[in-house]
């Protein structure tokens, strides 16, 4: 815990970030890819050959993987401190370390499914 | 002028008779300009002179008279009574342990703001001959607003972090701390730096804005928070080195 | 020795209250505690993603499945829901920027703009970026 609350600044950062990085991509991804393509309102854009090629492309890689981890730190920041307001300060170690051990799973999963592309 | 009866809810604690506090309801002969104080005030000078409450100049510069006027944090000098409908519930500030009555125990405020270390604070003082500290317009618009401060701590009833986590430094204490690091005369920032730094300094702040929403004299210290936890960070991470630009 | 300790304590205190309508009772208080959903929104937005990533790389009848499978009420309801808490949370988001960029932070001045500016520029910028990727999304740019 005390390495935690050491590394404040560094949580507050990939917060800020991600909180960035959700503004600029998130909304778009979203709509895109989990709302107008399976509802064939833009079709060929992501069809199979052109999803993968975006994708799997390097650029397309570090795309992925740096938005949807940043995000995720992000949400697991916020949510840890709502857990402080909510449950107080009995909840800190859980919360954070829940929270923040989520935010890894999803980014090493990033990873992990990135590179099976 | 005419006179108006309202009904005030005062919540009451007397250590020596009361195990918890209890509501306790007066009715109250109101002028039609009266603010909440005003009738703090009747109450104790007509009808129950046991009634404790804090007060002093009457018109929003001192700070004493923060309370809690149907759930929200105000100055009770400048809220009025026709501003209200029906009963009027006065409490005293929430995040505070209740002394007597109205009146909050402020000495964790106070050492709060005292760690902060809330002056000018330089390596070397210029001496006397050599004339005073000269500050353009522009220098004294950057901090102004976060001077502004008069301590009633309504930031501090307000903030939902400060509930469960009484050990946040908090609203009025971080806003200062950047007032005086922002103030070109200022030396001080490496001082302050550990009280902000620290998990109970500005990142324990998840922003809730309440702070700003209920400050009287307008200082926005959520604004100065969010400023401070960016300036921490980089100071921090050896980006920028602890000291003042000016 | 407690924050709220007195120097030289005198006679009992009641406990400290917490604040009034805290968290759903007072209505800036419960925008707070939507803005903290938004983040629970937000990781869910980012498992589906991932979700589509898997199908991504399962090959093309997988990808297919993932599309028809979102198609459906249910999931389409989710991902709605998801994206109306994300612009939620973009709205409130800015306003924070707002508030950083509104002061000096160490020897990086304030921006020379009206605050009203820093607090709906940036929102004119998510725009235009939204509307690259959505092209790109879409087919409609290399």
């Amino acid at each position: 815990m005390k390495l935690i609350h050491r590394l404040e600044p560094l949580w507050w950062i990939l917060f800020g970030a991600g909180g960035f990085t959700a503004c600029f991509f998130l909304p778009a991804l979203i709509l895109g890819v989990l709302i107008l393509t399976p509802l064939h309102v833009i079709a060929q854009g992501l069809v199979y050959w052109r999803a993968h090629e975006l994708a799997a492309h390097p650029l397309g890689r570090i795309f992925l993987v740096s938005v949807l981890s940043l995000v995720l730190w992000h949400c697991a920041h916020h949510l840890r401190h709502f857990a402080l307001d909510v449950f107080g300060h009995k909840a800190a170690p859980a919360a954070a370390f829940m929270s923040y051990g989520l935010a890894l799973a999803g980014t090493i999963t990033a990873f992990v499914l990135v590179s099976a592309l | 002028m005419e006179l108006h009866k309202v009904k005030f809810e005062v919540l009451r604690f007397r250590p020596e008779q009361d195990q918890q506090p209890v509501f306790q309801t007066y009715e109250v002969e109101c002028m039609e300009d009266w603010v909440v104080l005003d009738a703090l005030n009747a109450i104790k000078d007509d009808i129950d002179p046991t009634l404790s409450h804090r007060w002093s100049c009457r018109m929003g510069v001192c700070g004493s008279c923060g309370m809690l006027v149907n759930g929200r944090p105000v100055l009770t000098c400048a809220a009025f009574v026709r501003d209200y409908e029906g009963t009027i519930r006065v409490e005293p500030l929430s995040n505070f342990p209740i002394v007597r009555d109205l009146v909050v125990e402020l000495d964790g405020f106070v050492k709060k703001i005292q760690r902060v270390k809330p002056w000018i604070i330089r390596k070397l003082e210029k001496d006397l001959s050599e004339g005073e500290y000269r500050q353009s317009a522009e220098q004294l618009d950057e901090f102004k607003q976060f001077s502004m401060c008069i301590n009633c701590a309504l930031c501090y009833a307000a903030c939902p972090v400060l509930a469960n986590e009484p050990e946040f430094v908090g609203p009025a204490a971080i806003a200062l701390a950047h007032r005086y690091n922002l103030d070109s005369r200022d030396e001080g920032n490496a001082e302050r730096f550990p009280v902000l730094d620290s998990h109970d300094g500005v990142y324990a702040c998840s922003f809730a804005n309440e702070c700003s929403q209920v400050c009287p004299k307008h200082v926005d210290p959520a604004m100065a928070i969010q400023q401070a936890k960016l300036t921490d960070f980089l100071e921090w991470a050896h980006i920028l080195p602890k000291k003042s630009f000016t | 020795m407690s924050a709220h300790a007195a120097s030289a304590p005198k006679t009992r205190t009641a406990p400290a209250r917490a604040p009034a309508g805290f968290p759903m009772g007072f209505y800036r208080y419960r925008n707070y505690v939507l803005f903290a959903a938004t983040s629970l929104f937000m990781m869910l937005g980012c498992a589906m993603l991932l979700d589509a990533i898997h199908a991504l790389g399962q090959g093309e009848a997988a990808w297919l499945a993932f599309q028809a499978r979102m198609a459906r009420p249910y999931y389409l309801a989710t991902s709605s829901v998801v994206l109306l808490f994300t612009l939620y949370f973009v709205i409130r988001f800015a306003w924070v920027g707002r508030k950083i960029a509104a002061g000096r932070i160490g020897p990086i001045p304030r921006p020379p703009v009206p605050m009203f500016v820093t607090g709906v520029a940036p929102i004119g910028g998510f725009l235009t970026l939204w509307l690259i990727l959505l092209l790109i999304l879409g087919g409609f740019l290399p």
